[in-house]
């Protein structure tokens, strides 16, 4: 089994989320990590990766799944995670009550 | 654009650090304006002196250089006073007290709990005998590792001049101060592989070959080797042989030539490794030729295939790490200690250098497995000293789970670590040496444990690896952990598999157990545990290494998942604190 792709140190965003993995038929679940961060390669961007314990799946290879989003872009992403908090300080998912 | 460390460094690095260092320290940690510590901390790092993570400000840990792992007559002792007197905390550690000193995995050691108001003070008691702290951190050469008994035993190049020939000539050149990230040299004169040059930015092996018929003793070279940050690297083989006497041009070539064209821009890919990666073996070897007074031969004929230190070989091909009793070549011994974790209060510290003095030269080593050596014992001291009570609690024969046992720093005092490391290592070796029954002839089970990915324990060459995770149990977050198998040094070294993530840290030793008692059950006669790893499947391993609660292990900070300010004290931090320990009031 292949060691993790991220690191996952007290600087990682959240070192443990649930998590999924979906295909047309078929999903696994597990934890995995989540990391926002600065590339330093690319110091104007902000990425996004994560990555689903290897040990949580077999179907496929140990990977991370980075995207990589313009400031702008990351603004847009946090006012959505924002709104679907919602504003009530109930902290649940707004977008999830009927 | 170079990072911003670059900039910091520009304006003032390596030994000018030094005088700005010792002026904050007069006028108090205070008088470091909040929007510069940042940088004058990553400076700091140069001296050897480290400022602690977050809600332990004002504290600082000191890591000291020596070269090769050697601490002359009176240096211990000395290191242990300073210990004693200025590396005491607000809190003392469940398993080891209130001052303390730690053994590390390159021959050096640290003090923690200093107050930067004292620096100047240690620094003064210290250097009286020979100990500094320079170039023990940040972008700079670091301890230069050797074979720690090297101009004592048996070895097939002699390499304790060369070491000294480059700690003073290379890692004491402050025009090479500055490189573009931490650098490793190690130099390997023995025939047991102890320096690890595979896991150095450059390495030198023993070797031999032929010129003009004639056999001719020297080094092999190899460059970018390293564990960390999940991308290991052996180091690779510029196929090079030089003569000891072409060796110390050899290796400051390399040094000029990485400090001069290495990365000074992206710090997650700048170590030597990924400069190796980037140039190719090929091309470095013709650079360093072009650069070089002499040509180069191409490489000789190695040892690897001896290699015993670390290589997961039966004890009778050889002595794997240095503890025990062993035979220096001039007919004295030298007697090596077996320190869990590496950490030794300092009265016991102290109490050491005194055995040294009486029955040895005074003089101790230190090696790469959080061990100190007594050297130059004669044969007619042997047993009083043995029968000496501090050689009952850092046992020359430990159980095999305390003699393989290393642990990196943790989040007692690491702002990157995930989990606490030292004393849970040292309670779990303590219930499996009480738990578990091993053949006789299995001496060593290396169990390296780091508390975060970036693994400064080394559990990648283990042969049960540990990295600190954070995972839950019962509806709550835990300090958790994930464990492979299998990795080792030695002529094929190789890293672990891993076998379970995220088992909460409770049920760790429970799943060593379990999978230790699997080894010692299915070995055939004289296996040892890497090789039983390698000759059993995967999914059996997993199998066997059922986690599970048992009975008489506590686990020292299972719930400190949220990172308290120190993982066993529950209340408010007092940091700051004056050089005295005073908290420094918020002003309210």
């Amino acid at each position: 089994m292949a060691g993790r792709v991220l690191d996952v140190t007290a600087h990682t965003t959240l070192d443990y989320v649930d998590g999924s993995i979906r295909g047309a038929d078929w999903r696994e679940d597990g934890a995995g990590v989540l990391d926002v961060y600065t590339p330093e390669s690319d110091p104007d961007s902000v990425a996004v990766a994560f990555e689903l314990d290897p040990t949580a799946t077999g179907r496929v290879d140990p990977h991370a799944d980075e995207v990589t989003l313009t400031s702008e872009q990351a603004r847009t992403l946090r006012d959505a995670l924002d709104e679907a908090i919602g504003p009530d300080g109930s902290d649940r998912p707004r977008r999830l009550r009927g | 654009m170079p990072h911003k460390k670059e900039g910091w460094k520009d304006e003032l690095y390596g030994d000018a650090v030094r005088e700005k260092l010792e002026e904050f320290a007069e006028r108090g940690w205070e008088s470091i304006p909040e929007d510069e510590r940042d940088e004058w901390f990553s400076r700091f790092k140069f001296w050897g002196v480290f400022h602690h993570r977050s809600g332990q400000e004002s504290y600082f840990m000191m890591r000291l250089t020596n070269c090769g792992g050697v601490l002359e007559p009176g240096q211990l002792k000395a290191i242990g006073e300073v210990a004693r007197e200025y590396a005491t905390g607000p809190v003392e550690n469940p398993e080891f007290g209130d001052a303390w000193i730690d053994f590390t995995t390159r021959q050096s050691i640290q003090l923690h709990w200093l107050k930067l108001e004292d620096v100047p003070e240690i620094w003064e008691k210290l250097e009286s005998v020979g100990v500094s702290s320079r170039s023990a951190g940040g972008d700079t050469m670091r301890n230069i590792s050797g074979c720690p008994v090297a101009g004592k035993a048996e070895e097939y190049v002699e390499s304790r001049d060369l070491l000294d020939e480059i700690q003073e000539g290379i890692r004491g050149d402050d025009a090479l101060c500055n490189m573009p990230r931490k650098f490793n040299i190690s130099v390997s004169g023995c025939r047991q592989g102890c320096a690890q040059d595979s896991i150095n930015d450059i390495g030198l092996e023993p070797a031999h070959t032929f010129i003009a018929g004639e056999e001719v003793r020297g080094f092999n070279v190899r460059v970018g080797g390293g564990l960390g940050g999940r991308e290991p690297r052996r180091a690779r083989s510029l196929d090079m042989f030089v003569r000891p006497d072409q060796a110390y041009e050899t290796v400051r070539t390399f040094v000029e030539y990485y400090h001069e064209a290495g990365n000074r821009e992206n710090r997650s890919k700048n170590r030597a490794r990924f400069f190796v990666d980037e140039h190719g073996a090929d091309a470095i070897r013709e650079e360093m030729v072009e650069r070089l007074s002499f040509d180069p031969e191409r490489a000789g004929t190695d040892f690897r295939g001896e290699y015993t230190y670390n290589a997961g070989r039966p004890t009778e091909q050889g002595a794997h790490d240095h503890v025990g009793v062993y035979d220096q070549a001039d007919d004295r011994n030298y007697v090596g200690l077996s320190v869990p974790v590496g950490r030794m209060p300092a009265d016991d510290a102290i109490e050491l250098a005194e055995l040294a003095a009486a029955y040895g030269s005074g003089e101790i080593r230190l090696s790469r497995r959080q061990n100190p050596l007594i050297m130059d014992v004669p044969d007619g001291n042997l047993s009083n000293l043995l029968n000496e009570p501090l050689l009952e609690t850092y046992r020359p024969e430990p159980n095999p789970f305390v003699q393989g046992a290393m642990a990196c720093t943790g989040t007692e005092f690491c702002s990157l670590a995930l989990t606490e490391t030292k004393a849970r290592m040292a309670r779990t070796l303590r219930w499996l040496g009480e738990n578990v029954e091993l053949p006789e002839d299995v001496s060593r089970i290396k169990m390296h444990y780091s508390g975060c990915t970036a693994d400064c324990g080394q559990a990648m060459t283990a042969d049960i690896g540990i990295q600190g995770m954070r995972g839950r149990k019962d509806g709550e977050m835990v300090e958790a952990l994930d464990i492979g198998v299998g990795g080792g040094i030695g002529e094929n070294p190789s890293f672990i598999e891993w076998v379970r993530q995220r088992v909460p840290a409770d049920e760790v030793p429970g799943m060593i157990k379990n999978l230790v008692e699997a080894f010692a059950a299915l070995r055939e006669e004289g296996q040892t545990f890497r090789e039983w790893v390698d000759a059993t499947g995967h999914e059996t391993i997993i199998e066997l290494a059922e986690p599970e609660e048992v009975e008489g292990y506590t686990d020292p900070c299972l719930n400190d998942a949220k990172q308290s300010w120190y993982p066993f004290d529950e209340g408010p931090s007092p940091a700051p604190t004056t050089a005295d320990g005073t908290p420094i009031g918020t002003g309210d």
